[in-house]
């Protein structure tokens, strides 16, 4: 079965320009979409994703504390945030939510580099 | 471009009083001006080409990457400000001081991307403002860094803009927590804070001394004290607020109000235990002004007086029956005056009309009277209820007693009467026989019971004990003798009788009948001791009784002589001596003696002077020993009587008034009187007496009875004869209970108990009137 | 959100534009953080297109007392003047936020102005150069300058005539050591430059989103 993968980002833009990078990286995979936490709750529990891509700043619901609620309910799922605010405090944050930091604008190897590794969680899991 | 124009730029670009800093796009450095080679001490070739980084190692920071970067990518200009860099770059003035600077990067216009980095020095500005701004804080900061109270500034959303050390010490936060920090994170009561903090803003006016709980870091609470001031700076507005630690101040009004909580606690517990005595107590309770006024009472007044509600006022005496009244008022006179504690008894009425008892323990303070009162009615009633049962008891007894005496005297006189009468009856006959020897043997007869009659008068005086003793001379041995007879046939033929007499024995100046009843009572007593016979002794002593001796026994010091009578009877324990005395005390039987014998010779050595004793033991006999003072006038006046008939009759004419009710007596002692030569007048009453009196007739002597009709008595009349004729001798015949009548003898005034003999009563007169 | 008809930006155009700025604004967050050591976010909940006469009037309703503002001019394809807007209150607020670390607390209130100005600096260069960048441009930024008064006292001293513009305006959410400020940036600009804006976003938009089509699981 295709790799899942579910982006989330209140930016309509944002979750497209990510999507056409992953279907250059990972064209096999399917790509799911949510424009908030909510939704990507919902998401989750429905289409149950390998892998969660998180932007940082939404409305309601932040980007953290989304992955933390993610960490304790699937903790298997390999999630990263994308943010433009690299601040070490956030990357600390999303270290202890169980993600990974990946800095925005998104570019193609940095994307690449989270994919490989999150690629092996998922088969070893 | 002209030549000389490049010229001039490029000396401008050396020349101008500023960092300039070329770089390319990527990011090397292509050269500076000379401005900044002064302020690193590096010559522009010396780095032309090499990155910043390279050429300040370590001494960048992101910020200037960041705007360099973008200046070169976006075309962006930025600032970096001494404010929030202390030094983007490591300078040196030409003093070699800190060069503090300003940085400014700019996208260079041209064909290639460059980038320009502008540096100004500020040092000069900064240091002046900063000097500038510490003098004009110096004062202010003096105080404010040393004021014990804690001060803050707030800007207009109640954050510390400004705080001094007391601040760091009130609160536990150190400087650093407290800049920024909302000042509502100090209070505790956030509403209270809000309000204080409003009514600044919006009223414009300084608060004053409004006090807050605050908060420190630790979570602990503490009272402060807050006055604050709206002021200016430009358009700026502060709030400076200045807060006193007024723990110490909250501690003591806190004990204080806890201490006052206690005692009004307790005098509420007090006055409701005072409330509660007084409302249930069945003791009466009063406050009183001094004047007996009442101002409050408690129930058991209002029951016992049987008012009901609220009656004050009223006075203490309302209730107090009126002879009472004085005692009251000396009572609340001493109170008045003593201010002390009092305690008596006054009589009150009560509601019902009965008089209680009540005992009042009262006290005066603050010009008031409190007053507690039980009523002791019913104890005073059982008490005179207990009285009367003891005097109906003695009465009873005495009146047994004077029964037994009485029916006993009665037929004492009973007897004696028959005697007389008869001598006389037989005497009738005779002189009607006309037979007239042995007369005399009728008389004598008639004599004797008579005497015996007037001895058993004697001894019922005795026992009233009021009769006036008529103490002579009397030497004891000789009466002792005289008695022998008597004695003998009193103790009875199974008791040895053995008299020791003192031979030189002192007389004694006592009433010879008394003394005669007191040896037969004695001895009557020994017999009674003795049932089965024994031995009686009596003895007589002259004895000395030294000061201690005689003070022991209550007695003067001196010399007394002593009557004892010794018996071998059955003894006396202790209990029975003690009360031996007693009047109506007897160890015989009920019906058998009247015990009035010792308590009647008691009474007589008493009045006579001396002291009775007796030692006793059980089963060893008793031993009654009588003191009487002896007499030391050599008078050895031999009781003689002599007869009538040999009297001399007086040579003068003297003149006596006899005045009594009893036509018998005034019969008798006129024919005394005529016998003896005097003249007589008599009077019947005091009237007729006092008649006589003032007449004009001489008279010398008044012979008196004490107890006459007509309302003057036989003293009276003597009184007033006195002050008529002062040179009046009186002579008072009295009865037995007319003693207290006659009173005190003035010189010049005798007196004589009935019954008398004839020869009693001339010798008297004969005496009385022989002294002049 | 009145702006000339065919100049009106559309739900995509507008949400490239939201990301963007939010891109550009964490940037100059991470960029505070660096200077003041302490966690530092910066978010632009909305965006909107409106009038001048809105934007003055909005922040007019929105702000009762006196307003402070950073102000950057910016030429290029796209020219104008870009608005860091606060509440005079929030303001020093703001900079002690950003210096109280490091500087005396008297040496704030003196230092304000230029604390301040640097501080707009970095924000609104964080949102310019993302925008440039984004949108292959290079502007020209002037150095920043601080404005006092009221909404319409601000907006008028923009270079850009009142008849002739339309503003981008954003709310700014501000959070740093424990303190929320909120605040505004108003980019004004000239319809010509609108226009060109609109142009310029609608290929960034392709740019990001072409060939993006397969395996696209729509909901």
């Amino acid at each position: 079965m295709a790799t899942k993968i579910l982006i989330v980002d209140d930016s309509k833009l944002a979750r497209m320009s990510v999507s056409k990078l992953l279907s250059e990286l990972r064209p096999s995979w399917v790509r799911l979409e949510a424009a908030n936490a909510d939704e990507a709750v919902k998401q989750t529990d429905q289409e149950h994703p390998d892998i969660i891509l998180l932007d940082f700043n939404m409305p309601g619901q932040s980007g953290l504390e989304l992955a933390a609620q993610l960490h304790e309910t699937h903790p298997d799922i390999p999630v990263a945030i994308v943010s433009a605010n690299i601040q070490v405090e956030i990357v600390e944050r999303a270290a202890l939510a169980g993600a990974t930091f990946i800095a925005k604008p998104l570019t193609g190897p940095a994307l690449a580099e989270f994919l490989t590794a999150a690629e092996a969680r998922v088969a070893a899991r | 471009m002209q030549p000389t124009e490049a010229f001039d730029l490029e000396g401008i670009f050396d020349a101008i009083d500023l960092g300039l800093v070329v770089l390319d796009e990527r990011m090397l450095v292509l050269q500076w001006n000379g401005w900044m080679e002064s302020a690193t001490g590096r010559p522009s070739a010396e780095i032309s080409g090499r990155r910043l980084e390279d050429i300040f190692p370590g001494a960048l920071n992101a910020r200037l990457t960041t705007a360099i970067e973008d200046a070169l990518t976006a075309g962006s200009s930025s600032i970096l400000t001494h404010t929030l860099h202390t030094a983007v770059f490591p300078l040196q003035t030409r003093n070699g001081r800190k060069l503090i600077h300003n940085v400014a990067v700019r996208p260079l216009a041209g064909s290639a991307r460059r980038c320009l980095v502008q540096i100004s020095d500020v040092t000069v500005a900064v240091e002046r403002d900063r000097m500038l701004r510490e003098r004009q804080n110096a004062r202010y900061d003096a105080v404010v860094d040393s004021a014990p109270d804690a001060i803050l500034t707030l800007d207009t959303k109640a954050a510390i803009v400004l705080a001094n050390p007391a601040a760091v010490e009130e609160f536990g936060y150190s400087l650093a927590e407290l800049n920024a920090l909302p000042a509502s994170a100090l209070f505790d009561d956030q509403p209270a804070w809000h309000h204080v903090w409003n009514s600044l803003l919006s009223g414009g006016r300084p608060i004053r001394a409004v006090e807050l709980v605050a908060r420190k870091k630790d979570g602990s609470a503490s009272f402060v004290e807050m006055s604050a001031a709206t002021w200016q700076s430009e358009t700026r507005v502060f709030v400076t607020a200045v807060l006193r630690d007024v723990n110490e101040r909250h501690r003591a009004e806190q004990a204080l109000r806890q201490l006052n909580q206690i005692l009004e606690k307790s005098v509420a517990e007090r006055t409701a235990d005072r409330d509660r005595m007084w409302q249930l107590s069945s003791d009466v309770m009063l406050v009183a002004q001094l004047d007996g006024t009442i101002n409050a009472s408690n129930p058991a007044w209002r029951a016992l007086l049987g008012q009901s509600g609220e009656s004050e006022g009223g006075k203490l005496g309302d209730s107090v029956p009126p002879d009472e009244q004085w005692r009251l008022q000396t009572i609340l006179e001493s109170l008045r005056q003593s201010r002390g504690h009092s305690q008596f008894e006054l009589r009150h009425r009560s509601h019902e009309g009965s008089l209680r008892w009540i005992s009042w323990s009262a006290v005066a303070a603050d010009n008031l009277l409190q007053a507690v009162g039980r009523d002791v009615t019913a104890e005073r009633e059982a008490e005179k209820a207990l009285q009367a049962a003891e005097e109906a008891l003695r009465q009873s007894q005495k009146m047994e007693a004077i029964g037994q005496l009485t029916g006993g005297i009665a037929h004492d006189f009973n007897n004696l009467l028959t005697g007389i009468s008869g001598s006389l009856e037989l005497l009738e006959t005779r002189l009607g026989q006309q037979r007239y020897n042995d007369l005399e043997r009728y008389i004598a007869a008639a004599k004797r019971s008579a005497n015996r009659a007037a001895a058993l008068t004697h001894r019922l005086l005795a026992f009233s004990r009021r009769q006036t003793l008529d103490p002579k001379p009397t030497d004891m041995n000789r009466l002792i003798r005289d008695m022998d007879d008597l004695v003998r046939r009193t103790v009875g033929p199974t008791i040895e009788i053995e008299t020791r007499l003192e031979p030189a024995l002192g007389s004694t100046r006592v009433d010879s009948n008394q003394l005669e009843n007191a040896l037969l009572n004695l001895c009557i007593n020994a017999r009674d001791a003795m049932p089965e016979g024994g031995r009686l002794a009596i003895e007589t002593r002259n004895i000395r009784l030294e000061e201690a001796k005689a003070r022991e026994q209550d007695v003067p010091a001196g010399e007394y002589v002593t009557l004892t009578v010794h018996d071998t009877g059955s003894g006396m324990s202790e209990d029975v001596i003690e009360r031996a005395f007693d009047p109506f005390f007897t160890t015989k039987p009920l019906g058998e003696g009247t015990g009035l014998g010792l308590s009647m010779v008691y009474g007589f050595v008493r009045q006579s002077g001396g002291q009775a004793r007796i030692s006793s033991a059980i089963g060893k006999g008793t031993s009654i020993q009588l003191f009487l003072p002896r007499h030391h006038r050599q008078e050895e006046l031999a009781e003689h009587l002599p007869d009538l008939a040999g009297l001399q009759r007086t040579q003068n004419s003297e003149t006596v008034l006899v005045v009594d009710d009893e036509p018998a007596i005034r019969m008798l002692v006129g024919e005394v009187l005529e016998e003896l030569g005097y003249q007589t007048l008599e009077a019947q009453d005091g009237a007729s007496g006092m008649a006589a009196l003032q007449g004009t007739d001489r008279i010398d002597l008044l012979v008196t009875d004490v107890g006459l009709p007509g309302g003057i008595n036989g003293r009276q009349l003597a009184d007033a004869a006195l002050l008529l004729r002062p040179a009046l001798k009186v002579l008072f015949i009295t009865g037995y209970a007319e003693n207290a009548v006659v009173g005190h003898l003035r010189s010049g005034m005798y007196v004589l108990t009935k019954p008398f003999t004839i020869e009693l009563l001339a010798a008297r007169i004969r005496g009385i009137l022989a002294e002049h | 959100m009145i702006a000339p008809e065919s100049l009106a930006l559309d739900a995509l155009e507008i949400d490239a534009l939201t990301e963007l700025v939010n891109v550009g604004v964490s940037r100059a967050a991470s960029s505070l953080r660096t200077m003041i050591g302490s966690e530092v976010l910066l978010s632009v909940p909305a965006v909107e297109m409106m009038t001048y006469e809105r934007a003055a009037t909005l922040i007019g309703e929105r702000e009762a007392g006196e307003l402070i503002a950073v102000h950057q001019s910016f030429q290029g394809d796209i020219s104008g003047g870009a608005m860091l807007i606060f509440p005079e209150t929030n303001s020093l607020e703001l900079v002690r936020a950003i210096a109280g670390g490091a500087l005396p607390l008297d040496d704030i209130i003196a230092l304000e102005k230029e604390a301040l100005a640097e501080t707009g600096n970095i924000i609104l260069n964080g949102c310019l150069a993302t925008i440039a960048n984004m949108l292959q441009q290079t502007l020209n930024v002037s150095l920043p300058e601080i404005i006092y008064g009221s909404g319409s006292d601000i907006f008028s001293r923009s270079p850009i005539s009142v008849t002739d513009s339309a503003v981008l305006f954003l709310y700014i959410n501000f959070s740093v050591r424990h303190r929320d400020i909120h605040g505004y940036i108003a980019m004004l600009m000239d319809l010509p430059s609108l226009t060109a804006l609109k142009a310029l976003i609608g290929k960034m938009i392709e740019r990001a989103t072409v060939e993006s089509t397969s395996n696209h699981a729509t909901h």
